[in-house]
C-alpha cells in the first residue's frame, strides 16, 4: 500500500525536522469526496516529558477536522485523535493522515503497539469502510506497518443516539527513526452526523532502555534519603 | 428553519484554579452550520495540565431541542485529574407540554504511554454523562459508581449507554449535557453524546392529531384518481 511517501517528497525539506522555535513540525493531510484536499504543517506545543501537542481545526463549507495528537520526536508515539462532522445531505469519504517526524534512534526499535477507539453520534450515524482500504493504518517511515478493521467494516446506530468500538494491535517492525510516524484513518460518514477517532501508536522500548529505567529509579529514591 | 441556537459552555480541570472557564462557543474557535438546520461548534483550550476540544452540533426547533458531539480531554499532567464540561442551551419558546429526553453516550479511552493503564472513574455522587432540564437533572448514564480502564501500553476501551426519560416538566430556560469524571494522568478520554429532549403532545392535542389524521385520510380515500380512462 503507498503510504503518502508522494506527499513527504513533496513537502520542502524546512518542513520535515524542526522549525525556527526548534519545535516539531507534524503534517496533516486531509483529503475527502467533496472535492477538498489539503495538506497541513503543525507546529508543535511543548508539554513537558519530551512530548508536544499538535492541534488543527478545519472548517470546510461541507465538514469540519478538529485534530488533537500528542507525540514524542524522541521516543517514537503518537497519541490522541479526530473529530470530525459532516454537515451535508449527503455520505462523505475521508481520508485523514497524521505523520510525525521522529528524530534518529540511539538503537533501533522493533517492538510496536497501537490502538484504536471510533464513536459515532447523530440520527442513523455510521460509519463504513472505503473500498479495499482499512478504516485504521499505520506506517514507519513509509513501511506498514498495520491495519485495524479492514475492508468491509461497518458501525451504526438505529435512530438518535451513539455507538462506539475499541480495537488493538501490535507487532514488530525495524525503525531507527530519522523519518516519520504515521497513522491514516479512511471512511465514509453518514449525512449530519459526527464522529470522533482516538488511539494511539508507539515503540516499545528495547529491553536494555528499560533495564536503565529500572536502575534509574532504584538510584533515584536513594539519593532523595540521602 | 430552525434559529440559531444560544450555547454557553462552563469547562472544569481540579488542577487548574484558572478553571470554570464559561464561554460561548460561537466566540471561541469556529462555526459551521448544516444544511438540516443545526449548527456545529468546533473549537479547542488548553491549560499547562490539560486540553479540551470539541465539536457539538445543536438544533433549536419549538418543542425539541437536541444537542449532539463528540468532545476530547487529554490530562497533559502526570497525575490524575477530575474534570466536568457543561453545555446549556437555551430553548427557542417554552414547551407546550412535558418532555421526554433521550440520552446517550460513547467513551473512547485511550492510554497514550507505553506503560501502565488508563482508567476513567465516576467522580462522587455524579453519573459520568447527565441530561437536565431547568437545572434539574433528568437523565444519567454511566452511573456512580462506574470505571473503565484500558490495559497495557498504548491500550484503549470503549463503551456505550443510553437512556429514555419521561418527564413532568416543561423546559422552558435550559436544556443541559453534563459530564463529569477522573481521568488517569497522561491518558485521553474521547465522549460522544446524543440529547434530545421532546414535548409530549398534551392529551387534547392528540387527540385533536388523532381526529386531524382521520379526517385527512378519509379525504384521501374520497378523492378520485387523476389520469384514469374518461
Amino acid at each position: 500500500m503507498s503510504f503518502k511517501q508522494m506527499i513527504m517528497a513533496m513537502l520542502p525539506a524546512g518542513l520535515l525536522a524542526l522549525n525556527a522555535q526548534g519545535d516539531t513540525i507534524a503534517l496533516m493531510d486531509v483529503s475527502a469526496s467533496t472535492g477538498f484536499a489539503e495538506t497541513y504543517a503543525i507546529a508543535g506545543t511543548d508539554i513537558g516529558n519530551e512530548q508536544q501537542l499538535f492541534s488543527q481545526q478545519i472548517i470546510d463549507d461541507s465538514f469540519s477536522v478538529n485534530a488533537n495528537f500528542v507525540g514524542s520526536p524522541e521516543n517514537a508515539f503518537i497519541g490522541g485523535g479526530f473529530q470530525i462532522a459532516n454537515a451535508t445531505a449527503g455520505q462523505i469519504d475521508f481520508t485523514l493522515e497524521f505523520l510525525l517526524p521522529i528524530n534518529e534512534l540511539d538503537s533501533s526499535l522493533n517492538d510496536w503497539a497501537g490502538s484504536l477507539t471510533i464513536a459515532i453520534t447523530g440520527f442513523d450515524a455510521s460509519i463504513e469502510s472505503l473500498l479495499n482500504e482499512p478504516i485504521w493504518a499505520a506506517a514507519a517511515n513509509g513501511e506498514l506497518m498495520g491495519t485495524m478493521l479492514v475492508d468491509p467494516f461497518e458501525m451504526g446506530v438505529d435512530g438518535f443516539g451513539t455507538e462506539s468500538i475499541a480495537a488493538a494491535i501490535e507487532g514488530s517492525t525495524p525503525f531507527e527513526g530519522g523519518g516519520y510516524l504515521a497513522i491514516r484513518y479512511a471512511f465514509a460518514l453518514s449525512p449530519g452526523d459526527s464522529v470522533v477517532f482516538g488511539g494511539s501508536l508507539g515503540y516499545i522500548p528495547a529491553p536494555g532502555a528499560l533495564a536503565l529505567l529500572g536502575m534509574a529509579s532504584l538510584i533515584g529514591p536513594r539519593r532523595r534519603r540521602s | 428553519m430552525a434559529d440559531a441556537p444560544q450555547l454557553q459552555m462552563e469547562w472544569f480541570a481540579s488542577s487548574d484554579a484558572d478553571t470554570p472557564i464559561t464561554f460561548d462557543p460561537a466566540d471561541i474557535g469556529d462555526t459551521l452550520f448544516d444544511d438540516d438546520g443545526s449548527v456545529i461548534y468546533t473549537g479547542s483550550l488548553l491549560g499547562d495540565a490539560w486540553q479540551f476540544s470539541w465539536t457539538t452540533r445543536a438544533r433549536n426547533d419549538i418543542d425539541n431541542t437536541w444537542l449532539d458531539g463528540t468532545l476530547s480531554i487529554i490530562n497533559l499532567s502526570d497525575n490524575q485529574q477530575d474534570f466536568s464540561l457543561s453545555t446549556t442551551m437555551e430553548p427557542l419558546a417554552s414547551f407546550t407540554g412535558a418532555a421526554t429526553m433521550d440520552l446517550s453516550a460513547s467513551l473512547g479511552l485511550t492510554n497514550l504511554q507505553w506503560f501502565g493503564d488508563a482508567m476513567v472513574e465516576t467522580t462522587i455522587n455524579d453519573p459520568l454523562v447527565t441530561g437536565s432540564i431547568d437545572g434539574t437533572n433528568v437523565a444519567g448514564i454511566f452511573g456512580n459508581p462506574y470505571s473503565l480502564q484500558a490495559l497495557g501500553g498504548f491500550g484503549s476501551a470503549a463503551d456505550s449507554d443510553a437512556t429514555a426519560q419521561g418527564t413532568s416538566m416543561t423546559p422552558s430556560e435550559a436544556i443541559a449535557m453534563l459530564t463529569s469524571f477522573s481521568l488517569s494522568g497522561g491518558d485521553m478520554l474521547n465522549i460522544s453524546f446524543a440529547l434530545n429532549v421532546t414535548s409530549i403532545p398534551a392529551p387534547g392535542a392528540a387527540a385533536l392529531l388523532s381526529m386531524a389524521f382521520i379526517l385527512s385520510t378519509g379525504r384521501r380515500r374520497r378523492t378520485p384518481t387523476r389520469g384514469g380512462a374518461e
